[in-house]
């Protein structure tokens, strides 16, 4: 048998060019599905898993699932806002703890994640360097986050501008890195993490300038009792330091401070349950159950990916029938080097073996090539469900 | 009947004992029959066959190697009767104890020359120290016939009377007991056959193997101990000189 093996594995060589379009062919057929497959597999469990985690998500009416793939994902999305005065009606309630969750701002690239300490608890974020985003203007990094961006406590980072070319939004924030999360492998690590009173500072509505007293009277247009009127010229501070900290103040009613949508945390399933009726009974806000959202939204991808299976089942068939015609007329091209080796003594069925040994180690060395090329697409290909 | 004159002590290469063969030929010929009363070729011993196209000088050497089985008879190769082995066992039979020269020599065009000897040993399934052994002899046999430089080269890159010589090793390398050449100097000229069959006579009486060559070319047969007509291997042993 090793004999044939050598005559089949030397046959292969010297058919180099031959031998490594089949491999291709073979890989590429291969690939297809596995890395379909397997891709299938993680989003699945993925996606499960943490909706698993999270029981109920209270936001304003709208669509479920971005409500949802924003909460648990931080994907971007337009989200309707919910006032924080809903947050502080639904905690009187006292069915749950209530998370809010504020995110409509990115720091290059990574979604800032405004929330309080609690969220920070339920997920059990552990920092590795430094401390959990407590005072104004701190942020706490999740682990790629501060892998990718190189950052460690006490360096800065600088909000993205929302409105390049509109003067009359607030300008970026620097932000001081509290801390580096461990990594978890969820979508945490991708986030930059700070308290909800940031963000609103990112919004525009609350922000630090000079004290009224020490305003330049060339920017002051109007004085009163209880305010003072000045000049968009005015400028604002661009970063919060301890010393400014204190200027750092909000304008209009903070009780319609705006909110992404809010994490519930019920202390029994019957709580839960309570909760959701009760939100979505009154009808301003929805409360969504994360694990019934994933499942619908599951069944869509599953359809689909049912689709490329039978695709996929087409390809390596239509391969594997391409590939038997070229050992079918290769074995038509061997007749007389089978004839020679017969006569010589080798076992009967010497031609059978050869071709069907070589056709083995074509589909080994595609099917090694296309696993590796599946483990590598799933490890360099961008979190698919962060982009979803 | 026998092919021999006189009793010989040397060993039997090869013997053939009221052997008949027959197979039915197209619709309106005669069936081809052929019948070998009685011949043996001793170790060492040199024999050419000869006769017309179609008369049975393949169909000889086939049984000689096991290749095809008569429908009655013995025949024996290194004293070993092959009647009443399996297929299988012919098989390992023939790649132990018979080398093969074609006359288009047959070389596996993926192989290097040094590859090709050794393929009897690889079709055979040799140990890895029945496959040391065998290519020390390779190498030995190559520089016996004159191409221990071209080892490393393919078939295409060889000549003709090259390749010639590396169809003779390879059908010396497993140091059979028969050594079969079905006109093996049908595509040499008249110099490179002279010469091949000299060759081959040389190598295989060095190595005590009995050689039974189908020529026809007439004038290399006074080389061969003995020249066989297979039209007269019934009844005189067909031996004409």
């Amino acid at each position: 048998m090793s004999g044939i093996l050598f005559l089949a594995w030397r046959h292969a060589a010297a058919h180099r060019a031959r031998t490594s379009i089949l491999i291709a062919c073979v890989a590429l057929a291969l690939w297809v599905p596995w890395t379909a497959g397997a891709l299938a597999g993680q989003y699945d469990r993925t996606l499960r898993a943490r909706a698993a985690q999270t029981p109920l998500i209270i936001g304003a009416p709208g669509n479920r699932y971005d409500l949802t793939l924003a909460a648990l994902y931080f994907r971007p999305s337009r989200l309707e806002t919910v006032p924080y005065q809903e947050l502080e009606r639904l905690q009187e309630g006292g069915k749950a703890t209530f998370v809010p969750l504020h995110m409509r701002f990115t720091a290059r690239g990574n979604p800032i994640v405004a929330t309080s300490i609690e969220y920070v608890e339920f997920r059990g974020l552990q920092p590795v360097a430094g401390r959990h985003a407590l005072r104004l203007g701190e942020v706490a990094l999740g682990a790629e986050v501060a892998e990718a961006l190189g950052l460690r406590p006490g360096d800065a980072l600088l909000s993205d501008p929302t409105e390049l070319y509109d003067i009359s939004r607030p300008p970026a924030l620097k932000m001081r890195v509290a801390g580096v999360y461990r990594a978890t492998g969820t979508p945490d690590d991708g986030a930059v993490f700070c308290d909800v009173r940031t963000a609103w500072v990112l919004e525009g509505i609350a922000h630090g300038h000079a004290p009224a007293e020490e305003i330049d009277e060339s920017l002051v247009l109007s004085r009163a009792e209880e305010s003072v009127a000045v000049s968009g010229a005015l400028m604002e501070y661009a970063e919060v330091t301890e010393e400014n900290e204190d200027t750092f103040h909000y304008h209009g009613d903070t009780a319609l401070l705006p909110l992404s949508a809010v994490l519930a945390i019920p202390a029994s399933r019957k709580d839960g349950t309570l909760l959701k009726s009760a939100v979505n009974a009154a009808g301003d806000l929805q409360a969504v159950t994360p694990t019934s959202v994933i499942d619908d939204l599951l069944g869509v991808v599953f359809r689909i990916k049912a689709f490329f299976d039978l695709v996929g089942g087409f390809l390596l068939g239509t391969t594997a029938l391409l590939v038997s015609v070229v050992f079918l007329l290769s074995s038509r091209l061997r007749t007389a080097e089978m004839r020679t080796l017969d006569r010589i003594g080798a076992p009967r069925r010497v031609g059978a073996g050869l071709i069907g040994l070589e056709a083995v180690l074509v589909l080994l060395v595609a099917g090694a090539l296309a696993g590796g090329a599946t483990a590598a697409t799933l490890r360099w290909l961008p979190d698919l469900v962060s982009t979803f | 009947m026998t092919s021999d004159a006189a009793p010989d002590a040397r060993p039997a290469g090869a013997s053939l004992r009221g052997v008949s063969f027959s197979y039915a030929s197209s619709a309106g010929t005669r069936p081809f029959r052929l019948e070998v009363d009685e011949l043996t070729l001793h170790a060492g011993e040199a024999a050419a066959v000869i006769g017309p196209s179609g008369s049975g000088k393949t169909t000889l050497v086939h049984l000689c190697a096991g290749i095809l089985v008569p429908a009655s008879g013995e025949v024996s190769v290194g004293g070993v009767l092959l009647d009443p082995l399996t297929d299988a066992e012919r098989r390992r039979e023939r790649a132990r104890q018979v080398g093969l020269v074609f006359q288009e020599f047959e070389l596996l065009d993926y192989l290097s020359a040094l590859e090709n000897i050794l393929v009897p040993l690889r079709v055979r399934g040799a140990t890895r120290e029945e496959l040391r052994a065998g290519r020390a002899r390779a190498t030995e046999l190559a520089e016996a016939v004159g191409i221990a430089d071209l080892l490393g080269r393919p078939p295409a890159q060889l000549s003709q009377g090259e390749r010639q010589r590396v169809a003779i090793a390879r059908a010396l390398v497993t140091e059979p007991a028969l050594v079969l050449c079905d006109e093996p100097t049908g595509n040499l000229d008249p110099d490179a056959a002279s010469g091949a069959v000299d060759l081959l006579l040389q190598e295989a009486r060095a190595r005590g193997a009995a050689l039974l060559m189908v020529t026809h070319d007439h004038g290399l047969l006074d080389r061969f101990d003995r020249v066989l007509d297979v039209t007269a291997l019934a009844g005189s042993g067909g031996t004409t000189r």
